[in-house]
Formats: C-alpha cells, structure tokens, sequence
C-alpha cells in the first residue's frame, strides 16, 4: 500500500466533503454522501492494512537483502557498512515489524540492489545472474501478489460517467 | 470539477479578441483527460459591428496531476510551432503566464470539430473502436503519415532546441530515464525494490541514437480528433521532447492501445508489420527492434511515474480528486507490468 489505510480513508473522505458534495444539487443526495463519509469514517477506526501482508514483504524482502548482500560480498570483497549493519541487524531475534520497519528493509534492498549494479562486472557472469533472478524472482511475487489484491478501476465510468435514463435499471 | 472564474476569462477573452459584448454561452470541462484540465468554450460577441460565434479551447494547468510539474507553454510552443508544418495540430491562440486570471496558467486555442474515439468495453463490448473499415483504413494511413511528420520535423528551424538536445550517443535514452526516474523519486517511489531493479537495468542497458527528433510522447488513437476519416488533429502534447523516434514506436505498438484479438491491430487501426513498413516507408527511419525493446521497458517504468504521481498527489492532498486515488492505486499494476516485461525478455538470457 503506497500509504497507510487510515490515510487513505482520510484522503477519500476529505475529498468526499470538499469536492464531491459542494456540487451536488440534490439535498437528498449531499446527505447520503454525509452519510458514505460517516460510514467510512466509522470503519477507518476498526480496520487497519492486513499485517499478515507487510510481515510476508518483511520476511520475503529480508530474505531477498540477504542472499544479495551475501552473494555480492563473495564476489566483490566487500560491502557498503550500511548494508553489512542491516544484515545484522536483521540477525536479532525481533528485528522489527509494521509499515515503517516494511519500508526499511525495502529502501536496504534497493540499496542492495545499486550496489549490485554498480559493481556486477565484478562477479562471475554465473553468480551476477543468479543474484539478477533472486531479485527478479522476489519481486514477481511480491507483485503478482499486489495484483491479486487490487480491484481493477472502471476508468470508463469514472472519466465518462452519464446519468442513466430514469427508466432504467 | 474545476471552476473558472466566468468573469475574469470573459474580460480576458474580450480583450483578446478586441471583441464587444462578449459572453461565454457555453463552457464544458472535458472530463476524460486526467491531466492538463481541457474547457471547451462557445463565444458570441461583437467586433467591428459584426456579431460572432466562435468555439475555442482552453488546456489549463491543474493544481497537481498525473504529470506533475507542469508547464503549459511547452504545449502551446510545441504546437505554435508545428503548425508551421504540415502535422495536423490545432491552431494556437494564446498563452497567459499570469496566474492572476485564472489562478494558473492556460493557453487557448482554436477548436477543432470531430471525434476523439474513447477507449470503452461497455459502449463498445467488441472492442472495435472504429467499426468502419474506410475510416479505419484512412486513419491508419493519416496515423502513419502524422507520426512520420513530427519524426521528420526540423525542430531546430522550428525553434524547438528549448526542449533540450539529448546530443548524440546514448543522450536520448540517459535524458528520459534520469527524467523519469527523479519523478518517480519525488513521488517517493524510488525506493521501491522494483523501482531500484528497473532503474539500475536501464542506466545499464542505454542504448544509441544519432537521430534526435521531436518525440510526442503518447501518440495513439485516443489522442487525435477524427473527422471525415482523417486525422484533424494531434492531440495531448504533455510529453512532448526532443528523443529517440523508437520511443514513440515503442509506445505506439503497446498492448494497452491494441485493438482485440485476433487483430491487435496497433492503436485500433493496423497490423504492426504494416504499421512498421508504412512508417518505414513514410519517415525513412528504420525500425530498430532491439531498441524497441529497450524503450518498452521504458514506457512501462514511464508508468510507474504517472501512477506514483498520482499516489503522491492524492497522499500530501496536492489533488483531492477521487482519480488521483484511484490512479494512484494502478501502481500496482505499473510494478507488475514492469517486472512481467523483464521476466519476459530477460528469462534465460546470458548476463542479464
């Protein structure tokens, strides 16, 4: 999730209040966007991101930063020591949890992932390549998972969106 | 929606055109753009003692967008300058810097008549966005011959060196990756494991181009008015820059502008070998396929940009427009898209 639940919520109702109801002619219809904006603000309280997938991108992103660091330091020498301090940090029996320790370990990998780049011509062609595929393969899972989640958008009725006939159902 | 403010651009417009008695008796806010905001105007007034009507077009910037920063004057420039050529481009009228007349700055300009062919499933569950074979086929050629003028334009007779010479070698590739990737890290999107792999690859994989032309940038049925079976009109200039012609090619023959199977007929309108010998034929620029490919992966780390834009818009609350919210969360779908093409051509391959 690109931000956290709550936000989001908060972003859909703000935007609910300030710009959809301001043009709604009917007063009927204004209250029931009242009402959607109560509705959402009441679920923003008992709901929050499922923790079971920021621990699956934790355990798998961890996982993935430490084959890469490890497999690099064989070939190259040697490692930034920011990277060697995450890889032992990550050796802590708790070594964090949630959003923020989430994006930790995947702002370390990226920094895996530039270092590995900068320095591929260093490695066996066959070693540069399995890191190529570890981080590959991690990201395709992590992705296709995101996928499987997401409700595709009806652009079309969002950009063109006409009022149906009256008789219609 | 966004409101204009009716008074001021009345005043502006009256002055513009010398006109009397001005009123606007229509405005319309195109509502399929997600980008620049587009108002379509109808004008009555009088000038020289004569009475007038007059349909004009005004593309302003919007507070925030999927193309984040904007700077509607390179548009306006661009098509100035291109209507000078023989690519089909509405005639520009002016530019207003001044955000006191309208809180932003906006250009106006003729408008021209026609269809712009919406992509749609439910009006159209066939996906034959343009059933008549004639027009289909005079489109196609219009297509090619529109897409082959801009490669062909002479952007520096036409005064368009502002846009920034890539210079020769691998320029044009390190420019609109280096650009695209400081827009995904303003959007705070570069420090996404897929972000960082994308980005390394393509900084590593540059490749060349000796042939530095004006690159639309999102050229595609979609993005022209259509009347009569013929072109009118190129539209949607955001992306404009000077660049490699394979990245337009490449983001032409794209899956999301195929028309159905068994067709995939690019953009809707024609077989991609055609396609690629037609523009061959028309422009003179060779299709390089490997180049292509290496644009492909582009054009989809493009995407990444647009949809973390978006994201980042709808999270500091730059745009609280519910499109930004859904917009945004096609990041998901970008990421995706962008791992699947690398998975696809770089599976088994040696040193990849």
């Amino acid at each position: 999730m690109f931000m956290s639940t709550d936000l989001y919520l908060k972003r859909i109702t703000q935007a609910l209040e300030k710009v959809v109801a301001p043009e709604i002619e009917s007063d009927r219809v204004r209250g029931q966007v009242f009402a959607v904006i109560n509705l959402i603000e009441q679920l923003a309280e008992k709901i929050e991101y499922k923790p079971a997938l920021i621990q699956q991108e934790i355990e798998m992103g961890s996982e993935t930063f430490r084959r890469v660091v490890q497999a690099v330091e064989k070939g190259v020498g040697d490692v930034p020591k920011d990277l060697q301090a995450f890889l032992q940090e990550l050796e802590r029996p708790d070594p964090g949890q949630g959003l923020g320790f989430r994006d930790r370990v995947e702002e370390m990998l990226c920094q895996a992932i530039d270092f590995f780049y900068a320095h591929r011509g260093r490695l066996e062609p066959a070693a540069a390549l399995e890191v190529d595929g570890l981080i590959r393969g991690y990201i395709t899972k992590i992705t296709t998972r995101d996928l499987g989640l997401l409700k595709p958008p009806n652009i079309e009725k969002i950009s063109r969106s006409k009022r149906p006939p009256k008789n219609s159902r | 929606m966004t409101k204009i403010d009716q008074d001021q651009l009345t005043r502006y417009l009256a002055e513009k055109l010398g006109a009397e008695q001005l009123t606007i008796a229509g405005i319309e806010q195109n509502l399929e753009g997600w980008s620049m905001e587009t108002f379509s105007l109808n004008l009555a007034y009088v000038k020289d003692g004569r009475p007038l009507q007059q349909s004009l077009i005004l593309r302003k910037e919007p507070v925030s967008g999927l193309l984040d920063p904007y700077d509607c004057s390179i548009e306006y420039r661009v098509l100035t300058a291109l209507s000078r050529t023989e690519v089909a481009v509405p005639k520009t009228c002016w530019y207003e810097p001044d955000p006191k007349v309208l809180g932003l700055p906006f250009y106006v300009m003729e408008k021209v008549e026609g269809q712009v062919h919406f992509f749609s499933i439910s009006f159209d569950p066939n996906w034959r966005l343009i059933p008549n074979e004639q027009e289909r086929l005079s489109l196609a050629a219009d297509f090619v011959r529109n897409i082959s003028l801009i490669h062909n334009a002479d952007w520096r007779a036409l005064g368009l060196g502002f846009l920034g010479d890539p210079g020769p070698g691998k320029g044009s590739a390190r420019k609109q990756v280096e650009h695209w990737e400081e827009i995904i890290a303003r959007a705070g999107f570069r420090k996404k494991p897929v972000v960082a792999y994308a980005a390394n690859w393509l900084k590593d994989n540059l490749v060349d181009n000796d042939r530095v032309c004006l690159v639309h940038g999102d050229y595609r049925t979609g993005n022209y008015i259509a009347r009569d079976g013929h072109i009118a009109a190129v539209l949607d200039w955001e992306m404009v820059h000077l660049g490699d012609p394979m990245e337009d090619i490449s983001y032409i023959i794209g899956t999301p502008w195929r028309s159905a199977r068994p067709h995939l007929w690019v953009s809707h309108l024609l077989p991609q070998d055609e396609f690629f010998s037609r523009y061959e034929q028309a422009s003179g620029i060779p299709i390089d396929k490997a180049k292509l490919k290496f644009y492909h992966f582009l054009n989809n780390f493009k995407a990444v940009g647009i949809a973390g834009t978006a994201a980042h818009a709808f999270k500091t609350k730059a745009d609280l427009d519910l499109k930004a919210g859904v917009f945004g969360m096609t990041l998901y779908i970008q990421y995706f898209n962008l791992i699947r093409t690398f998975n696809k051509y770089l599976a088994g391959e040696k040193g990849a």
